[in-house]
């Protein structure tokens, strides 16, 4: 989970640029994910964890914060 | 032009897709986009060759082009015909969401029909009040006995005078933007043709009206909420690729055409392309067709990998080479003249098409934002410090 949540945190920051990001922050309500932004944090999970992300995953709550995409990833990978 | 270095199979393709546009698309776009409208047995021929399925996987009865393959094909259609290569891209847009983003109930349901061209589709998200500001839009799905009840209207629909099936975004009660397929006899929908547009005149653009639309729950795609950021967002990206691409080809249509005509046409006692002023512009040009299909390319590259920023540099591709093509077909009209802005020649349709190109699938304005929004947060930057350091 950690190597995972690393991989998450170091993606999100080269967009985010705020070191100060909390695991569990809300980068939605922060304001930091637009529509584009969404749509690269699936492109990043399938292809840095080898993971599809369906249509059930498509609720904002797998990916508002760095430790909800760490999750969403663990369990793609049968890890939770 | 340079295609920089295809395979022998890429290069292959790209022959077929140039004779393919030679003689049948070429000779009869100008009549097309005077009578607005593409023939049915051009769109059938078109359709019976396998192109409606051209992107669509080959598990699914498409012909399961690559990235580039589908950017060359893109670029040759756009020199034949902007407007062919509207319908294919929103066809395909509607395709690739439910590729996506579909149950497989859905993909079976609508993806070899789409692959053979059997149903055609259009893609609706922009509405007569709300253009850029698409996350706002103002038509409304309500659920309703296991139905949905559609209302409200959505406008510049291209392909939707004949589609078969349109994929609407609508607002979902206290869940935001939803995605659904809605047939075309769906009760309550009605498709009213848009005549006497600058360009893409035969691009079969409609508005589109739901006045208490019903559809079924099978037609909801994806969640409710991630109607725009997943399901629209997906298709303006491929959207935006295939402009990519399409811009390409209409600056290669006007350097082809400026160098015919300038070899031709002669004034003051020489050949045109012999006057300085004119080279300048036709220089500008193959320059301009070199940086948009650098830029194409780089997009096909990172999208055939799945990269991140592939949908950044669509964006970026798109934003240039929309730009790009408009400069040169301002100067293609410009270099033929009197005879550039009439029907005889193509160049009058490239200079209306390129500045279509510059509003659809995002303004150059909204590409602006977003490429901007990526260099403020220095993720361009890093990037290119990382490849830099990868070189090393």
């Amino acid at each position: 989970m950690e190597e995972i949540r690393t991989k998450v945190r170091e993606f999100v920051l080269k967009y985010v640029r705020d070191d100060d990001l909390g695991d569990n922050e809300n980068m939605f309500e922060l304001g930091y994910v637009n529509s584009l932004f969404a749509m690269q944090l699936v492109l990043f999970v399938e292809k840095e964890f080898g993971i599809t992300v369906n249509r059930s995953d498509l609720d904002f709550k797998n990916f508002r914060s760095i430790e909800a995409i760490t999750s969403l990833v663990a369990r793609g990978k049968g890890m939770l | 032009m340079s295609i920089f270095s295809l395979s022998e199979e890429d290069s292959a393709s790209l022959k077929n897709f140039r004779d393919y546009v030679d003689e049948v698309i070429f000779p009869c776009s100008n009549e097309w986009e005077e009578n607005e409208s593409i023939p049915d047995d051009i769109l059938n021929d078109f359709a019976d060759r396998g192109f409606m399925g051209a992107f669509i996987p080959k598990a699914w009865g498409g012909m399961g082009m690559n990235n580039l393959r589908f950017g060359l094909f893109c670029a040759e259609l756009a020199r034949g015909s902007v407007s062919l290569l509207s319908i294919l891209t929103v066809h395909n847009m509607t395709s690739q969401a439910i590729l996506r983003w579909g149950t497989e109930e859905q993909k079976k349901r609508w993806l070899p029909r789409l692959s053979k061209g059997v149903i055609r589709a259009a893609f609706a998200l922009t509405e007569p009040e709300i253009g850029s500001d698409a996350s706002n839009i103002t038509t409304r799905a309500v659920p309703q006995g296991g139905t949905y009840i559609l209302n409200g209207a959505k406008k510049w629909i291209s392909f939707s005078t004949k589609a078969d099936l349109i994929l609407v975004i609508a607002q979902y009660p206290e869940k935001g933007p939803a995605a659904f397929l809605v047939e075309r006899q769906a009760p309550g929908l009605s498709i009213t043709p848009m005549k006497g547009l600058l360009g893409f005149r035969a691009a079969e653009v409609g508005e589109v009206t739901f006045n208490d639309c019903k559809v079924g729950t099978d037609s909801l795609l994806a969640n409710p909420g991630g109607g725009f950021t997943y399901v629209a967002s997906h298709a303006l990206d491929h959207g935006r690729y295939c402009v990519g691409w399409g811009g390409t080809g209409v600056i290669r249509g006007c350097v082809e055409a400026c160098t015919e005509y300038t070899r031709t046409r002669h004034q003051f006692g020489r050949a045109l392309r012999s006057h300085q002023l004119i080279q300048a512009m036709v220089a500008d040009m193959a320059t301009d067709l070199e940086a948009a299909t650098s830029l194409a390319m780089r997009a096909a590259d990172s999208r055939e990998t799945m990269e991140p920023e592939s949908i950044m540099l669509s964006s970026i591709s798109k934003y240039f080479t929309s730009k790009a093509a408009l400069r040169a077909a301002t100067d293609a009209v410009q270099i033929h003249g009197g005879n550039g802005c009439g029907p005889d020649y193509p160049v009058q349709r490239y200079y209306r098409d390129a500045k279509v190109c510059e509003i659809i699938e995002g303004s150059s304005q909204m590409q602006q934002l977003m490429i901007s929004r990526e260099v403020f947060t220095g993720a361009l930057v890093r990037r290119q410090r990382r490849r830099q350091r990868d070189v090393r």
